[in-house]
């Protein structure tokens, strides 16, 4: 096992499926963890803000039956003042047993681990990772088709920006047989030095067309295509209508194909795909609490 | 006599002797090491010398001159097989390959990162770090923020 989770480049195979396997324990039967970590403290510091990620987090955290402080406004704290994150992390380290960091910084996981005393956990770093994302993407795929392995994944929108991006990709190179279509326009292709460090290890293929190749996936996962990635509004308004999932762009899917997205989306996934049977994004984010929960109590058991 | 022995003036009474360099790169390490002249040390340079093993070298004599562990990581870049020996009272006191002084692909204290939004830029009280990927073209990447350096943007900094 690790100390903390920064990236998934730092996590082999074999403890990514311990923490999915660990993760369907807990979902099958969560009362039985219900205080498996009393008395222990989780620091949540959001350096930008989030919603999902640090309330999932909180969830797992009380659900282990532990307690959670944290500061989800940068605004009212010291962040403001300027303090680095070497301080506040071992502040965050004095008063807790695990922290929960997220920062607008690339490199600030790293920076945090190196200054903690307990274990850090990434809630996103800039554009570089979203490592916890990844994990319980990973979860939900494995939960859906009991394997990671042999399948094919199309990954659409904000390739280069979105920071959940590089994880999954790190960690789909570490199973058997998985092929990547990349969908995305243009401006917002993965970013190469991501795809370099995959290439050998993963296949994957920069596609236009989704309609053409969408018999082909198992798996569709839509990020947001943010209009402030574009020059100018009319840039944005011609690539956008390409990235909208309706019931119509999944016709031709296989039938047990899946749409995932991390949430929140702003119409790239339109309400009428919500009850057809391949939604999946809402379970996905239920799924990040059994997640979070494994990797919370992995991390805390560790230094036991 | 071999050409180094009879074209490298005398033997240095205290120093630093960086052999096997790559021929034709002794000047970028002149020029990494600060070496401007202005110190009153001697500095003997010699440039595409015959070498045995190399066919040609460059090597540089530095009179009362030891290196700092960043400076031995700047001439692993340049010249990941030269030989470092130690000077005292005109004897060789150590020689030893570059590549045994210090290990992995690792290397701390010789570049910043460029990326204006990696957390070493802000303040924090951390060493640059970086991972060599590659030697030719150099291609390093930041071990803290993952952004990848071309050789040019190393250059620029290594004032090449």
């Amino acid at each position: 096992m690790i100390n903390h989770i920064v990236s998934i480049k730092d996590i082999d195979k074999e403890t990514i499926l311990d923490i999915i396997q660990y993760a369907a324990k807990i979902e099958a039967n969560p009362e039985v963890y219900a205080e498996k970590q009393k008395g222990k403290i989780l620091s949540t510091i959001f350096f930008e803000p989030s919603t999902r990620t640090r309330l999932s987090f909180e969830s797992a955290m009380l659900r282990l039956g532990g307690k959670v402080i944290g500061i989800a406004d940068p605004k009212t704290s010291s962040l403001k003042k300027g303090e680095s994150i070497s301080d506040t992390i071992r502040m965050a380290a004095a008063y807790s047993d695990i922290i929960v960091m997220r920062h607008f910084l690339e490199g600030s996981g790293r920076v945090a681990a190196e200054y903690s005393s307990v274990p850090v956990v990434s809630g996103g770093t800039g554009i570089q990772e979203h490592p916890t994302q990844a994990l319980l993407d990973l979860y939900t795929i494995y939960k859906e088709f009991g394997r990671i392995d042999n399948l094919t994944i199309g990954l659409l929108g904000d390739l280069r920006y979105g920071r959940t991006i590089p994880s999954l990709l790190y960690a789909f190179a570490k199973f058997n047989n998985v092929k990547i279509y990349l969908y995305s326009p243009q401006q917002l292709r993965a970013r190469m030095t991501v795809l370099s460090d995959v290439e050998d290890k993963l296949e994957y293929r920069v596609e236009d067309n989704l309609e053409d190749t969408i018999d082909q996936l198992d798996v569709l996962y839509v990020t947001r295509v943010q209009k402030e990635r574009f020059p100018d509004e009319q840039a944005y308004e011609r690539v956008k209508g390409s990235f909208i999932i309706s019931p119509d762009t999944l016709k031709n899917a296989k039938e047990n194909m899946i749409v995932m997205h991390p949430l929140p989306r702003v119409g790239e996934i339109e309400y009428d795909v919500d009850d057809l049977p391949q939604a999946r994004y809402f379970q996905q984010a239920k799924n990040g609490v059994w997640t979070r929960m494994s990797i919370l109590d992995k991390l805390l058991e560790e230094r036991k | 006599m071999s050409e180094e022995r009879t074209m490298i003036v005398s033997k240095i009474e205290r120093g630093t002797v960086i052999d096997k360099i790559p021929a034709g790169k002794s000047l970028q390490l002149i020029y990494m090491l600060h070496i401007t002249g202005d110190e009153m040390k001697t500095v003997a340079v010699g440039i595409h010398v015959n070498s045995a093993s190399m066919g040609k070298k460059d090597i540089l004599k530095l009179t009362n001159r030891d290196l700092s562990g960043a400076e031995l990581n700047k001439i692993w870049l340049i010249a990941p097989d030269a030989v470092i020996s130690t000077i005292k009272d005109y004897q060789v006191s150590d020689k030893r390959p570059i590549s045994s002084m210090r290990s992995g692909n690792e290397f701390e204290g010789v570049l910043k990162c460029n990326n204006p939004t990696c957390a070493t830029n802000f303040n924090e009280p951390v060493k640059n770090k970086f991972i060599l990927m590659d030697r030719d073209p150099l291609l390093v990447r930041c071990y803290y923020c993952d952004r990848v350096m071309i050789e040019d943007n190393i250059k620029d900094q290594l004032g090449m």
